[in-house]
């Protein structure tokens, strides 16, 4: 029944847009402007969409928005430390991987971290996994730190 | 000396004793005519004449003088023979102790002159011996000191030599060792910059991408 909204979820960002306008939403229904003048004017086009669909299968709407934010905070989130600040094809990319892979139930919980290099950190339900380019990176430094050092005693003994 | 002296006490006591009896002698004549003169005072005798009697105690006292007085001088002549002989006596006597001792002293004198004599010619013998033989010693021990200074201070040299040479190396190292590591950091630092830099937009997706197909195949997600 969710489909479109899970669909659009991509990160936490997202889920928290959504239920400030579910929020809105649930507030005017209980107010005199009425919930029509709120879809038109405070909440994304798409979201009134979905919920203007969803809503002839629905009769309680109230009912219907609530189940709908419990549905969204009982999204899980997979942890994704990145080293740049991705573009919205770029979340798109990940989000579409995930949904893939994983199932609609996931969001992206996306953190910016320059010194990965590259790669990412993944964290998911207690798993975690450093696939940043910073540690291959450290780890070959670490294997060239041997022979840099031999060059900077050659040049000791120049000195 | 105890000859003289004892001889002239008796002498002294001798002429005492004279003059205590002439004085004796004199004080009785002079009762014996006060007695007289009293008796014929009282009118005991009126035959003789005062006058008689006056001369005759004159004469008997005169003469008692004289006798006294001779008497005296023939004690005075004795002991002025005995003074004059034991003054001989005890000149002769004198003489003998004082060339007896005049004697002993000029021996002694002459041991003393004789014994400091030879030991103020050894003197500088034995001075010179001594000052030689300090002079050797000091020598010697100078010699021995100088050289074991010597040792001492090169020894402490080449100590205090290898001890800062061994510091400079510590510091050497240690100053490397920090150059070392702060070279370390600045390649690994640039190099992570340039890294950072060089990877598109695009090559960064297809790493996170990378990244997750890689999380699914080792079962995180």
């Amino acid at each position: 029944m969710y489909s479109t909204f899970l669909s659009k979820i991509r990160t936490k960002e997202d889920i928290q847009k959504l239920i400030n306008e579910i929020e809105v939403i649930l507030q005017s229904l209980y107010q005199k402007q009425g919930v029509e003048s709120v879809l038109k004017a405070q909440v994304r086009a798409w979201v009134s969409q979905a919920l203007e669909e969803d809503w002839k299968s629905a009769p309680n709407k109230e009912e219907y928005l609530i189940r709908l934010k419990e549905v969204l905070n009982g999204l899980k989130p997979l942890s994704l430390t990145i080293s740049f600040e991705p573009t919205e094809l770029s979340l798109e990319k990940l989000s579409y991987f995930v949904k893939q892979n994983l199932g609609g139930n996931i969001y992206l919980d996306i953190n910016y971290d320059p010194r990965l290099l590259a790669g990412a950190i993944i964290v998911y339900q207690g798993r975690y996994l450093d696939m940043s380019l910073k540690k291959a990176y450290e780890a070959e430094f670490e294997r060239s730190k041997v022979e840099i050092i031999k060059l900077l005693e050659k040049t000791h003994e120049r000195l | 000396m105890l000859n003289l002296e004892s001889t002239l006490i008796y002498t002294v006591i001798l002429l005492i004793v004279a003059l205590i009896l002439l004085l004796i002698a004199v004080v009785v004549g002079y009762l014996r005519l006060i007695n007289k003169y009293l008796a014929l005072k009282q009118g005991g005798d009126e035959q003789i004449d005062p006058k008689v009697l006056l001369a005759q105690a004159q004469a008997k006292s005169q003469k008692i003088l004289e006798d006294a007085y001779s008497e005296s001088k023939k004690i005075m002549a004795k002991s002025q023979e005995f003074l004059v002989r034991e003054e001989g006596e005890i000149a002769k006597e004198l003489g003998k102790t004082t060339q007896t001792y005049l004697n002993v002293y000029s021996k002694t004198l002459d041991d003393i002159n004789t014994n400091s004599t030879k030991v103020v010619q050894a003197l500088p013998n034995e001075i010179k011996t001594f000052v030689v033989t300090a002079i050797d010693d000091f020598r010697l021990s100078l010699s021995q000191e100088v050289a074991k200074v010597a040792n001492q201070t090169s020894q402490a040299l080449k100590e205090g030599y290898i001890k800062a040479q061994q510091e400079v190396e510590a510091y050497k190292k240690e100053r490397l060792r920090q150059i070392d590591e702060q070279a370390l950091k600045l390649i690994q630092e640039v190099t992570r910059k340039v890294l950072g830099k060089e990877i598109s937009l695009e090559e960064h997706e297809k790493l996170v991408l990378k990244a997750l197909e890689e999380a699914k195949r080792q079962g995180i997600l």
